[in-house]
C-alpha cells in the first residue's frame, strides 16, 4: 500500500434486529474471526477497521458502530446513526420477520439520518441455505422499488460464518462513499462530521492498516 | 435411545414439576414467626386454615413424588435386570456386582470431572481428591453451614454469629448429583446436622441443574469459573491490588480444608491473609459495637434487622444517639468503600442492605417458573420470553458455569439464569426483560453459588426495586425510564463532568469525544461490561446498597473511571483511542480501593452540587 495522503475517515453504523448476526459480521471484518460464542451487544460497541482502494490508491477507515437489536433499545438508535456516513441494515436470510425490520431501518434512516447515507442491505446466514426464508428476487424487488422512489440501496449476501462477502460489502460502501472529496477536502462527506478536518489531526494513522 | 449409560441406566428421572406447583417449599419449619406471617398474608389472605391446607398438601405431594421415584428406580431395576439376564445371561448377583464395582470406580461424579478435565486440555490438578462415593455424600449431608467457608478469625467473630442467626437467606449445601444416583441416598456423618429435606425433592426442583461444581476442582478457571487462558492465571480477571480480598485463597479453604494443597495455597496467600484478618477485624469492631447499642436500645422489639434496606437502620440508631460526626452509617459506607463487604458474608449482607429479605415470599419463585412454564406462549410475554432464549447462549460464553466448552451444552448455571429471568418476567410484566439483565443476573449467580437460585431472584429484584434508580416512580429497566436513563448521560456528560474535571473535559470536547456514548453502555449494563473483574463489580454492588443516592452513585462511578484514566486520556489525540481505551478492558489494571475512593469523593461533591442546585432553584 502506497504511503500516500489519501486517507479518508467515515462513520458505518449496524442496525438490525437482535441476533441476526450484526457482531458476528463486524467482528469477521474487523478480526477475522467467527465466534459461535459471542456475547450479546447491549447499547452500542465501536471497532475501527480500514480498507484500501486500489483503483484510487486510497484507505478508507471505518469506525464502526455495532448496535444493540432488541426493541426496547431502539430509542438509542439515533444516537449511533446521526452523522453517519454509511449504515448496514442486516437481516437474516433464515428469518423473514428480521428482512421485515430491515426494511423499517431503511425507511427510518431516509426519514431521519444525515442525506446522502449510503446504506447497504445486508442479508446474512448464507451459509444456511436449507433454512432459506427471505428469496432472494424478493430483496431484489423491494430493492428495485425504492429505487423507484428515488433512494439508492445497495444489497449483498454474507456469511459471518464462513467469511464469504463480507469484505465485500464494506469495500463496496466504501466505493460508494465520497472518498475523492473528503480527500481533496473539496466537499465535505455528506454527513456531519467534518472528516477533511479529522485528517489533518492525525499523520501518524496514514497507510497503518 | 440416550448411549451414555449412565443416563439411560439411571434415568432423566420422571419428575414432573407441576406438581410443585403452589409447594411452600421443603423448609417451612425453618421459617421465622414473621415469614410464617407474610406468607399467610400474602399468600393465603390471612387464612391460617388454608395455609394449613396447603402443608398438608405439601406432604401428601411429596409421599407421593417418593412413592413415584421410587416406584420408577424399582421397573428400572427390573427391567436392567431381565435384560442382563436375557441379553448377557448374567445372574442378579453377578450384575449385582458389576454394579458394585462400576460405582466404586465410575460415580457419575467422576465421569463429570472427567469430562471437565478433557475440556480443560490438561489433567485435574493432582491434590484433588477422587474419593468414594461415601464422601461425597458426606459432604452432601453438610448443611448450608457458612462456617465450614469462612476463615478463623471470622469463625471467632461477630459476623460469624450473625450469618448464622436465623434470617432468611439461605444457602444450599453442595449437591452432587452421584448421591442421588449412585444409590448411597442416606446421608452419612450428620450427627448434629438439622433435618434435610429428601433429597429426591431438592433435585426436583430443580430440573436441568446438574452438580455445581466448586471452580477450586477445575484447574483451569479462576475462582469464579472463567476459564483462564493457557491454564494460567488470567491477567484480566487479576485482583486489582492488594487491598481487596483474595477471592481464591478464601474459596478455597471452602473445598478441601485438609487438603494437602490448603498449605501451599496458605502460604502464598499469606500476604494476603494478615491484611485480611486486619480488615475483618475492623469489620468486627463496627458491628460489635452497632449490636451491642442496637441490643440496648430495642430491647421490646423482637425483630429488627441489624441493618435494614441501604442500611437505614444505622440512621435510625445515627438519630437516637445523635452524633453528626463520624456516624454509624457513615463509618459502614466507609468500611464499604475501603475494603469492600468481606466476601464470606457478602450474600447475606447484600440479601438484607438490598431489602431481598423484606419482599422475599417464600415459594412465591416455584410458582412463577410454574407460571412462566405455562404461559410460554401468552402474546403479552412471548417477546421477553423469545429474547431471553436469544441471550441465554451469549451470556457468559467462556464461564464454565453457563457453558461446557468440550460438549457445547449448557452450563448449570444457564438453566437457572433462564428460570430467574422467565419467572421476572412473569412478576413484572410491565417492565419485561431488558438485555443487560442477563449479565446482572449472571453475575449474581457466580457471585456465591452457595445462595438458592430463589434468593438470588429476589436479590435481583430488590436491586431492581429498591437499589438501582428509579425514573418518576418507575424502575430502572422499565420502557419510560431509558429515556431518563440518557438524559442523566448528558447531564453527566455535559454538566457534572465539565465541572468537576474541567481540563478532561475539554480535552475530549476537542476531540469531538462523545462522552454518553461511552457511559450509556456503562449504565444499561449497570457496569457488569466494563467492571469485567467479579471482584470489582461485587463491589461496586456493596457500595451501590449503601449509596445515599444511587444515581450519583452511578454518576460518580462514571467519573472515577475517567478520572482514572486522566493520565492516558490527555495524552491521546484521536477519538477512536478513546472509545477503545474505554472499552470493556478499561478496569484490568485498576487498583479497586484508589477506584472506590475516588467514586466516594465524587460522589459526595455531587451530591453536594445537586443540593446547591436544588437550592438555587427554590
Ligand atoms: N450460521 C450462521 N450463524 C451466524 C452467522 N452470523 C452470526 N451467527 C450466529 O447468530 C447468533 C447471533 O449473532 P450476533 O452476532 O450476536 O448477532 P447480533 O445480535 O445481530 O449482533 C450467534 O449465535 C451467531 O453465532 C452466520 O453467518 N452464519
Ligand atoms: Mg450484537
Amino acid at each position: 500500500m502506497p504511503p500516500s495522503q489519501r486517507f479518508a475517515q467515515f462513520k458505518l453504523v449496524l442496525l438490525g434486529e437482535s441476533a441476526v448476526g450484526k457482531s458476528s459480521v463486524v467482528h469477521r471484518f474487523v478480526k477475522n474471526t467467527f465466534d459461535n460464542m459471542r456475547e450479546s451487544t447491549i447499547g452500542a460497541a465501536f471497532l475501527t477497521q480500514s480498507v484500501t482502494l486500489p483503483e484510487i490508491n486510497a484507505t478508507v477507515k471505518f469506525e464502526i458502530w455495532d448496535t444493540a437489536g432488541q426493541e426496547r433499545y431502539k430509542s438509542l438508535a439515533p444516537m449511533y446513526y446521526r452523522n453517519a456516513h454509511a449504515a448496514l441494515c442486516v437481516y437474516d436470510i433464515t428469518n423473514s420477520s428480521s428482512f421485515q425490520k430491515a426494511q423499517n431501518w431503511i425507511k427510518e434512516l431516509k426519514k431521519q439520518a444525515s442525506e446522502g447515507i449510503v446504506i447497504c442491505l445486508v442479508g446474512n446466514k448464507a451459509d444456511l441455505e436449507d433454512e432459506r426464508q427471505v428469496d432472494a428476487n424478493a430483496v431484489t424487488a423491494y430493492v428495485e422499488e425504492l429505487s423507484g422512489e428515488g433512494i439508492q440501496v445497495f444489497t449483498e449476501e454474507c456469511s459471518a460464518k464462513s467469511g464469504e462477502g463480507v469484505l465485500e460489502i464494506f469495500t463496496n460502501v466504501a466505493k460508494a462513499l465520497p472518498v475523492e472529496e473528503t480527500i481533496n477536502g473539496a466537499s465535505k462527506p455528506s454527513a456531519g462530521r467534518q472528516s477533511g478536518v479529522e485528517l489533518n489531526r492525525r499523520p501518524q494513522q496514514q497507510g497503518c492498516c | 435411545m440416550n448411549k451414555d449409560p449412565h443416563k439411560s441406566l439411571f434415568g432423566d428421572s420422571i419428575h414432573n414439576p407441576s406438581q410443585l406447583n403452589h409447594s411452600l417449599g421443603s423448609d417451612v419449619h425453618e421459617w421465622s414467626d414473621e415469614t410464617i406471617e407474610k406468607v399467610v398474608s400474602i399468600r393465603f389472605g390471612g387464612d391460617y386454615n388454608l395455609f394449613i391446607r396447603q402443608l398438608s398438601r405439601d406432604i401428601t405431594q411429596k409421599e407421593q413424588d417418593i412413592i413415584l421415584l421410587r416406584d420408577f428406580y424399582l421397573r428400572r431395576e427390573r427391567q436392567f435386570y431381565k435384560v442382563c439376564a436375557s441379553h448377557a445371561n448374567l445372574t442378579h448377583l453377578e450384575v449385582d456386582k458389576l454394579l458394585d464395582d462400576i460405582q466404586q470406580k465410575d460415580t457419575v461424579d467422576d465421569v463429570l470431572l472427567d469430562m471437565i478435565s478433557v475440556a480443560m486440555k490438561e489433567p485435574l490438578a493432582p491434590t484433588l481428591k477422587r474419593e468414594p462415593p461415601t464422601t461425597i455424600s458426606s459432604n452432601l449431608a453438610q448443611q448450608p453451614d457458612i462456617e465450614a467457608h469462612s476463615s478463623e478469625s471470622e469463625r471467632r467473630g461477630w459476623l460469624r454469629g450473625w450469618i448464622q442467626s436465623p434470617n432468611d437467606l439461605r444457602y444450599e449445601w453442595v449437591r452432587s448429583t452421584s448421591s442421588l444416583h449412585s444409590g448411597s441416598r442416606t446421608p452419612k456423618g450428620t450427627e448434629d446436622a438439622p433435618i434435610v429435606p429428601p433429597l429426591e425433592l431438592v433435585s426436583m426442583s430443580q430440573p436441568g441443574d446438574s452438580t455445581i461444581l466448586d471452580p477450586e476442582e477445575l484447574t483451569n478457571t479462576d475462582p469464579y469459573g472463567f476459564i483462564t487462558e493457557n491454564g494460567s492465571e488470567n491477567p484480566k480477571r487479576q485482583p486489582g491490588d492488594g487491598s481487596n480480598f483474595d477471592a481464591r485463597s478464601s474459596v478455597s479453604q471452602v473445598v478441601n480444608p485438609i487438603d494437602s494443597s490448603y498449605a501451599t495455597l496458605q502460604e502464598v496467600g499469606r500476604r494476603h491473609d494478615d491484611e485480611k484478618q486486619a480488615i475483618e477485624a475492623r469489620w468486627n469492631t463496627f458491628c460489635n459495637e452497632v449490636m451491642k447499642l442496637r441490643n440496648e436500645r430495642n430491647q421490646e422489639e423482637t425483630f429488627v434487622p441489624t441493618f435494614g434496606l441501604k442500611a437505614l437502620e444505622l440512621k435510625t440508631l445515627d438519630r437516637q444517639i445523635s452524633f453528626k460526626e463520624d456516624s454509624y452509617l457513615k463509618r459502614l459506607q466507609s468500611l464499604i468503600s475501603k475494603q469492600g463487604i468481606p466476601p464470606g458474608s457478602r450474600s447475606k449482607f447484600w440479601f438484607e442492605l438490598s431489602g431481598a429479605s423484606n419482599i422475599r415470599v417464600p415459594g412465591e419463585y416455584n410458582r412463577l417458573v410454574e407460571l412462566a412454564k405455562m404461559h410460554a406462549n401468552d402474546p403479552s410475554l412471548i417477546q421477553s420470553f423469545n429474547q431471553i432464549d436469544l441471550d441465554l447462549h451469549r451470556t457468559m460464553p467462556s464461564n464454565v458455569y453457563f457453558h461446557n466448552s468440550t460438549t457445547s451444552l449448557p452450563g448449570p448455571l444457564h438453566h437457572r439464569l433462564k428460570r430467574i429471568l422467565d419467572a421476572f418476567v412473569v412478576l413484572r410484566s410491565d417492565i419485561g426483560y431488558v438485555q443487560g439483565m442477563n449479565k446482572i443476573v449472571g453475575n449474581l449467580l457466580i457471585a456465591d453459588k452457595r445462595v438458592t437460585e430463589e434468593d438470588t431472584f429476589w436479590l435481583f429484584v430488590s436491586l431492581i426495586d429498591e437499589i438501582l434508580p428509579t425514573y418518576h416512580g418507575e424502575s430502572y429497566f422499565s420502557p419510560s425510564s431509558l429515556k431518563h436513563i440518557r438524559n442523566a448521560q448528558t447531564e453527566l456528560a455535559q454538566v457534572q463532568f465539565a465541572l468537576l474535571m474541567p481540563k478532561l473535559y475539554a480535552h475530549l470536547k476537542q476531540l469531538d469525544v462523545q462522552i454518553e456514548f461511552i457511559t450509556m453502555n456503562w449504565w444499561l449494563l449497570v457496569f457488569t461490561d466494563i467492571c469485567n473483574l467479579m471482584e470489582l463489580w461485587y463491589r461496586v454492588i456493596d457500595n451501590l446498597l449503601v449509596s445515599d443516592k444511587s444515581e450519583d452513585f452511578l454518576k460518580a462511578l462514571s467519573l472515577g473511571i475517567f478520572k482514572h484514566y486522566e493520565k492516558k486520556l490527555l495524552s491521546l489525540d484521536n477519538y477512536d483511542d478513546v472509545y477503545v481505551l474505554m472499552n470493556r478492558n478499561a478496569t484490568r489494571n485498576i487498583g479497586f480501593r484508589e477506584l472506590m475512593e475516588i467514586t466516594r469523593e465524587l460522589e459526595r461533591k455531587i451530591g453536594k452540587m445537586e443540593k446547591d442546585r436544588g437550592k438555587r432553584w427554590e
